[in-house]
């Protein structure tokens, strides 16, 4: 909860007492910010056109001196911007440097409020309100219409009477009586308040105390402070710097992620190309292992010897059983038979197929006259290696 | 207004300068994304080129030791120098013969370019000889009969044969 001091000038002194019971505060107690007296401090509102923010200041003192009637050299002036499409209005709080200075030194580092920074907030978000902001010794009137202030009048109290809120309301233009109203005072000023309401009083009038008003409170906006002066630093141009230079940042940030997943990729096939190239490597040492092996093993089939056992077998089953080998000479690959049997014409049609055999040679056929049969001689060579 | 000048110029300096710096920045980054893309493509290309041409390491592991099997049971088949004379050689290939029924009619150790031969004469069954011809090939030495000639005698199913034989040798 925000805790505010209120701050009045009494003896050419600022007094400090707490908002919402009135209870007096030393110098020590801790305040989140002071709402300073309407009697010390002005508020006026002013159509502006619609000129960069940096210009407004400017245009405002200009303005200054045709409302207020203060040495412009002893004026201090804070101010507010409200716009609405393209109506723009500048609310100006203004005060005699002095006593500014006055209320700052009652608290210092804390920020100095007016009741509008108090209520503007509620009052934005009803659009179309007025309240009433009742102290001890003032009371301040507030119009609000589509939530931006149109009017505020101050009434002074008259020290010793009553403050009568329904002979006030009397004196305001039937268009704001119109408007709902919100009464802000004190706790035992709010019992005074119903209970001087009229029976016929037929406006929708509610009522919150300075407590209730300060607890809505979620953020202080304070007034002739050095944080407006730190935020105005920050010109619309230093923002959309400020936001270029994030944007450009976060591009780069972004484009050099692509750049970092492309190397990352890059590094894991590099990785993967040094796996296949060792892997090619062993394959290759392998493959030439093979080849010696091979080499040595065709070496040494060379040196196999011949099988004549094969050789017979390989005959008998190319020549058949009816077939009578009388002679065989073998010499290395190559041999010569001479057998006994039918159409050795049709026998040398197997060895055409045989892959045991080559360049088989039928030589001589001699028909015996004793049979049918035939001796013949064939030569060739034979591959069993 | 002089100041306010120096303000803008300064601002315009500075807008330039960061500006260039971006500039600089990007344009290194571009060429570390244009080579990173560059060397990935190359990568990927030899990849797939590798992956083509390496065979199978297990497949080709497997068949250096098939080989391998074979060339060490191919090599248990040779006899090592000095291990067998033709002499003991001959007296083996002689009761071999004699064991199948062959009669020997003759033989002689002859030097033919330098390696010392066996040649036998025999005679006896053909069925004899073709068991010793077997014998011959299912050895578990490399026998060599190098030239061969026998002829059959008709009718009684026996045959004359004249064969050299000898025997493989090798240094590993």
């Amino acid at each position: 909860m925000i805790v505010l001091g209120y701050g009045e000038e009494k003896e050419a002194e600022i007094h400090v007492s707490r908002l919402d019971d009135g209870a007096n505060l030393n110098g020590n107690s801790r305040i989140d910010g002071l709402l300073v007296s309407r009697l010390d401090f002005d508020l006026q509102i002013l159509d502006i056109p619609n000129v960069p923010e940096k210009e407004v200041q400017g245009l405002i003192r200009y303005r200054l001196r045709s409302i207020y009637p203060g040495n412009p050299g002893e004026t201090a002036f804070d101010y507010r911007v409200e716009s609405a499409g393209a109506h723009q209005r500048a609310i100006v709080f203004i005060s005699r440097k002095a006593i500014l200075e006055k209320y700052r030194n009652a608290a210092p580092q804390r920020p100095l409020f007016f009741p509008y920074s108090l209520i503007e907030g509620m009052a934005r978000r009803r659009k179309d309100v007025r309240t009433w902001f009742c102290h001890r010794d003032w009371a301040e009137h507030s119009v609000f219409r589509g939530g931006l202030l149109s009017s505020c009048r101050l009434v002074r109290k008259k020290e010793g009477e009553r403050f009568d809120l329904e002979d006030v309301e009397d004196t305001l233009p039937e268009d704001e009586r119109a408007l709902p109203v919100l009464v802000i005072a004190s706790p035992a000023e709010l019992t005074d308040l119903r209970a001087g309401q009229r029976a016929d009083n037929s406006s929708d009038m509610r009522y919150l105390s300075f407590q209730e008003l300060t607890s809505a409170q979620r953020r202080l906006d304070g007034l002739f402070g050095e944080a407006r002066r730190a935020r105005a630093m920050f010109t619309p141009a230093a923002r959309i710097a400020g936001l270029a230079v994030v944007v450009a940042a976060l591009g780069v940030l972004v484009f050099f992620k692509h750049v970092w997943l492309a190397e990352a990729s890059c590094d894991r096939l590099k990785k993967t190309h040094s796996d296949l190239v060792k892997q090619s490597g062993r394959v290759m040492a392998v493959q030439k292992e093979v080849d010696a092996l091979r080499a040595e093993l065709s070496s040494m089939s060379a040196e196999k010897p011949q099988d004549i056992y094969l050789l017979l077998s390989e005959l008998t089953r190319v020549l058949g059983s009816a077939v009578q080998i009388r002679d065989m000479q073998v010499q290395g690959d190559s041999f010569q038979i001479e057998a006994v049997g039918s159409n050795p014409l049709k026998l040398m049609e197997g060895f055409r197929d045989n892959a045991y055999f080559s360049v088989v040679k039928l030589s001589q056929v001699v028909p015996d006259p004793r049979s049918s049969r035939e001796r013949f001689s064939l030569s060739g060579v034979f591959h069993a290696r | 207004m002089p100041a306010k000048r120096e303000k803008q110029l300064l601002v315009v300096l500075a807008a330039v300068i960061c500006i260039t710096a971006l500039g600089i920045v990007i344009s290194l980054g571009a060429e570390r994304l244009k080579a990173a893309r560059t060397d990935a493509a190359q990568f990927r290309d030899q990849i797939e080129k590798l992956e083509r041409s390496i065979g199978s390491e297990t497949q080709a592991k497997a068949l250096r030791d098939r080989l391998h099997g074979e060339l060490d049971v191919m090599k248990t088949r040779f006899y090592a120098p000095n291990e067998v004379n033709p002499y003991s050689f001959g007296t083996l290939i002689k009761k071999k013969l004699a064991s199948l029924g062959m009669a020997v009619v003759r033989y002689q150790v002859i030097e033919v370019k330098g390696a010392s031969i066996l040649e036998f004469s025999v005679s006896g069954s053909l069925y004899s000889f073709v068991l010793f011809l077997k014998e011959v090939s299912e050895s578990e030495r490399y026998w060599t009969i190098s030239s061969l000639a026998m002829t059959t005698r008709e009718g009684a199913g026996g045959v004359d044969a004249v064969f050299r034989i000898g025997y493989e040798v090798r240094d590993f």
